[in-house]
């Protein structure tokens, strides 16, 4: 008899949540993970898709009680005016500011009007003690090694316990370990995105005026989008206290390579051509050395098999622009228990079980997909949807996360129509703001 | 303001909103209505999807975003006269 019902690789949010949901359903579960919480974490601000996943594994009450800033909403600025006479004309001005506010629109299973943006270490702790308060066994400080396969019965973690190897066998494992991605590498499952190749360089800082970043003081504490004059280049803004802001530069790839500096150069380098953005940084303290993410776009060829199941970041990731990461980590934990749970049940791990998962979680990722595709293709057509009362709302229910049910939004179509016509027209206006990311126009293999 | 839009009535309100929002108020008062308002740099990508907001809100107007074309938007008064082409009678 294995040791126990079930393994989970990693103790980030999807490997709690999905330990929380299948203790509390009675079976038997091991989480390793192989650092000590709590440890800082990028990916700090949530949509309001993690709310009914966190009331259902009731986590919320902790969350709730951590002080974490509410987060009502986003907003996006563009460069501010050129006050140099141009051209003959003084004043010109091309800024261009938008928002959206989470209370226009109704979300079910959402019982409130924000959600959080979270110091991640603060908050994997809370989800991870959550699983633990449930009856998971959380082993921290221990690393997965593999897993082995062979047996048709059970399956085997090679662990590493201090100086120690050690095996733990279980009836299946589910592959929470983010980017690391574990079972994607092992089983030779990784592809690397087509398109997307983003990077970010990133850190904390202290007193950052973040009332005089925002157009309407009111809302100073969404979280903010500044785009950069670059194309595909963006800033976030993240409350992560009262005091402390994480602000993260994100760009393709080689555009940073072609930077050819360190991330501090690079950091100030591009947030220079917002001069106003890096004055107010400037007078603000940097808390963190920075940190660079890459090689975070991915896909799996399958995410799930015999006796395995892929959630979170170690299932898919694509770029963070719209805050989605810890929302997919949570709901896909959520979608695939519901599976694990009935398979427990019927004592059959195959993959035919987990199916349901797979349909269900890639649906939702394409539409992230092609979301985020539009979004960097032509950044001006994501700000006129938000703009136009008939596609707001469903523009919203993306932002919001909601994205799981069956239907496609159908301002996503509206933008693909929209797109195409101005990639056909060279006389568009739009037309040579195209950025160089390209979709393939063939829906995306995950 | 829908059928029968007067064209210099339009002209004078969007002559107004690009000298309000892209120009400072224009205090020399350079901006005409044949003013080449893409060659100067006055209409870039974003203020275009700020001017189409203004005309569907003020004006009552939707313009389709495919139109959104140099030849439509070189000058206010091909603007003007765009929207006039576009609206759409009441009741119909």
């Amino acid at each position: 008899m294995p040791d126990f019902d079930v393994a989970v690789i990693g103790g980030g949010p999807a490997g709690s949540t999905a330990a929380s949901y299948l203790s509390a359903a009675g079976m038997s579960v091991a989480l390793f993970e192989s650092e000590t919480f709590p440890r800082p974490h990028v990916g700090e601000s949530l949509v309001p898709a993690t709310t009914p996943v966190l009331l259902e594994i009731g986590a919320m009450e902790e969350i709730d009680a951590a002080g974490f800033p509410r987060k009502y909403g986003a907003s996006w600025t563009s460069e501010q005016s050129v006050n140099v006479p141009l051209n003959g004309f003084r004043g010109l001005s091309h800024d261009w500011s938008a928002e959206v506010q989470f209370v226009e629109r109704d979300q079910p299973g959402v019982d409130r009007d924000y959600t959080y943006h979270v110091d991640r270490g603060k908050f994997d702790l809370i989800l991870l003690k959550n699983a633990e308060r449930l009856g998971a066994s959380v082993f921290s400080g221990v690393r997965v090694l593999g897993v082995d396969f062979d047996d048709p019965e059970q399956v085997t973690l090679n662990c590493r316990m201090g100086g120690k190897q050690v095996d733990f066998t279980a009836r299946m494992v589910v592959d929470a370990s983010g980017r690391h991605t574990t079972l994607g590498k092992q089983l030779k499952m990784k592809v690397p995105d087509p398109v997307f190749n983003q990077y970010a360089v990133h850190t904390w800082f202290e007193g950052l005026d973040r009332g005089a970043l925002a157009p309407n003081p009111d809302q100073a504490d969404h979280i903010f989008v500044h785009f950069l004059p670059i194309k595909d280049t963006w800033v976030w803004q993240i409350p992560i206290t009262d005091t402390i802001t994480s602000v993260g530069v994100v760009t393709q790839k080689e555009r940073f390579a072609a930077a050819a500096g360190d991330r501090e150069q690079f950091f100030w380098d591009f947030v220079g051509s917002r001069p106003e953005l890096r004055d107010a940084l400037k007078n603000a303290t940097r808390l963190r050395e920075f940190k660079a993410e890459g090689d975070y776009s991915y896909a799996m060829r399958q995410i799930c098999g015999d006796r395995f199941i892929l959630i979170g970041d170690a299932a898919r990731f694509v770029d963070p622009i719209f805050s989605s990461g810890v929302s997919v980590a949570l709901n896909s934990a959520r979608i695939a228990c519901k599976e694990i749970i009935g398979a427990h049940q019927e004592g059959d791990y195959s993959k035919e079980r987990f199916t349901a998962y797979e349909t269900k979680l890639r649906k939702a990722v394409r539409n992230w997909y092609e979301f985020i595709s539009i979004y960097y293709r032509l950044n001006v057509l994501f700000l006129a949807f938000v703009q136009d009362p008939r596609y707001r709302i469903d523009v919203l229910k993306m932002l919001q996360g909601d994205v799981y049910d069956d239907q496609e939004p159908k301002a996503l179509q509206a933008m693909k129509d929209i797109l195409t016509a101005v990639e056909n027209d060279p006389e568009h206006l739009w037309h040579p703001y195209l950025g160089t990311l390209r979709a393939p126009t063939a829906a995306p293999s995950f | 303001m829908k059928a029968g839009l007067a064209q210099d009535a339009v002209v004078t309100v969007v002559t107004e909103f690009v000298r309000e929002k892209f120009l400072a108020g224009d205090p020399d008062g350079e901006l005409q209505e044949d003013t080449n308002l893409l060659q100067l740099g006055i209409l870039d990508s974003l203020n275009t999807a700020v001017l189409m907001t203004f005309i569907r809100d003020d004006l009552d107007v939707v313009i389709p975003l495919e139109m959104i074309s140099a030849g439509n938007f070189k000058t206010v008064r091909s603007i003007a006269s765009m929207i006039c082409s576009s609206a759409v009678p009441s009741g119909v």
